[in-house]
């Protein structure tokens, strides 16, 4: 059985999606954790920070939930084995954590944009991607205004560009919508899309299915 | 021994971007006030300032207390720089 967590904030609006996308996951459990506590170090496979908007993204969008206490042990977790996807805001407190390097900025057109986006693999980033998925192509809902992703460069002994756009909708830096970052035993993978909001039957899609099925599959490898 | 007493001081924190990140907002506002009568407008910068009041020992500790701040939380150093200021 593996465990499986997400972690939810003060304003954080897809922490239901991310679990039921989790739970559907054969052989899964899956934990709601609230920001307050810190995370137990070697209890979860998989640790999920949702999108949102935490904490009414004052400040800055992730700015204020990189302080809470569960932010500051993640860090061990992911040493400990934790594999961590942040999507879209969970991404950004990724990013203010310093975890993964980088900013978002508005995005180049200032709009919101909420739309399914194809996505293509980039590369290897285990549990998400093997490398018989590089070239793949995902569709995935996007919802965001601060999701214009630049960095300066990408030290690629460290980060993987594992997920890029086909039509860069927010000016990112080489059309990026997703980084990964090996660390200790686990790994962190930030992306803006939202694979969990096409997870279900009863979405519009369901192209989200394949990324939890396949990441159980391998962790249990 | 004699307790110290803290004076209040007021300390402003001007948050703005580094040179070469572009901040598309500022952009837009430029190419709005172009659009207007302002044509002879050539650049626009959104600054954020933050108004603390704090206690500290003294002026000096008082800056030391905002750069830390400023520092930690208020700005984010990848893409923004700040200057502390006592405000009178």
């Amino acid at each position: 059985m593996q465990s499986w967590a997400v972690l939810q904030f003060p304003g954080s609006n897809s922490d239901h999606d991310a679990f039921r996308a989790a739970s559907r996951v054969p052989n899964v459990r899956v934990d709601m954790l609230w920001h307050d506590q810190p995370i137990e170090k070697s209890k979860y496979d998989v640790i999920m920070i949702p999108g949102g908007f935490s904490f009414g993204d004052y400040l800055r969008a992730g700015a204020i939930a990189k302080l809470s206490p569960a932010m500051g042990s993640l860090l061990e977790a992911v040493e400990a084995g934790a594999h961590v996807i942040g999507i879209c805001n969970g991404f950004q407190i990724l990013l203010e954590s310093r975890l993964l390097p980088g900013i978002l900025q508005v995005n180049k057109g200032l709009k919101f944009i909420s739309r399914m986006e194809e996505c293509e693999v980039k590369t290897e980033a285990f549990p998400w991607f093997a490398k018989e998925d590089i070239g793949r192509k995902f569709r995935f809902p996007i919802a965001h205004r601060f999701g214009n992703y630049q960095v300066k460069d990408l030290d690629r002994s460290e980060m993987q560009p594992a997920l890029v756009y086909q039509n860069n909708p927010n000016g990112s830096f080489q059309s990026l919508a997703g980084i990964y970052r090996k660390l200790g035993k686990g790994s962190l993978f930030g992306l803006m899309p939202h694979p969990e909001r096409v997870s279900h039957s009863d979405q519009p899609a369901h192209d989200g299915i394949d990324l939890w099925l396949q990441a159980s599959k391998r962790l249990a490898a | 021994m004699e307790g110290k007493t803290l004076k209040t001081f007021k300390l402003s924190i001007r948050i703005r971007f580094k040179e070469g990140i572009l901040d598309p907002e500022a952009e837009a506002i430029l190419s709005a006030l172009n659009r207007l009568e302002f044509s002879n407008i050539k650049s626009v910068a959104c600054d954020r300032v933050f108004r603390l009041e704090l206690e500290a020992d003294d002026a000096n500790q008082a800056i030391a207390l905002g750069r830390k701040a400023a520092h930690d939380l208020l700005a984010n150093l990848v893409m923004e720089d700040f200057e502390v200021e006592l405000a009178s």
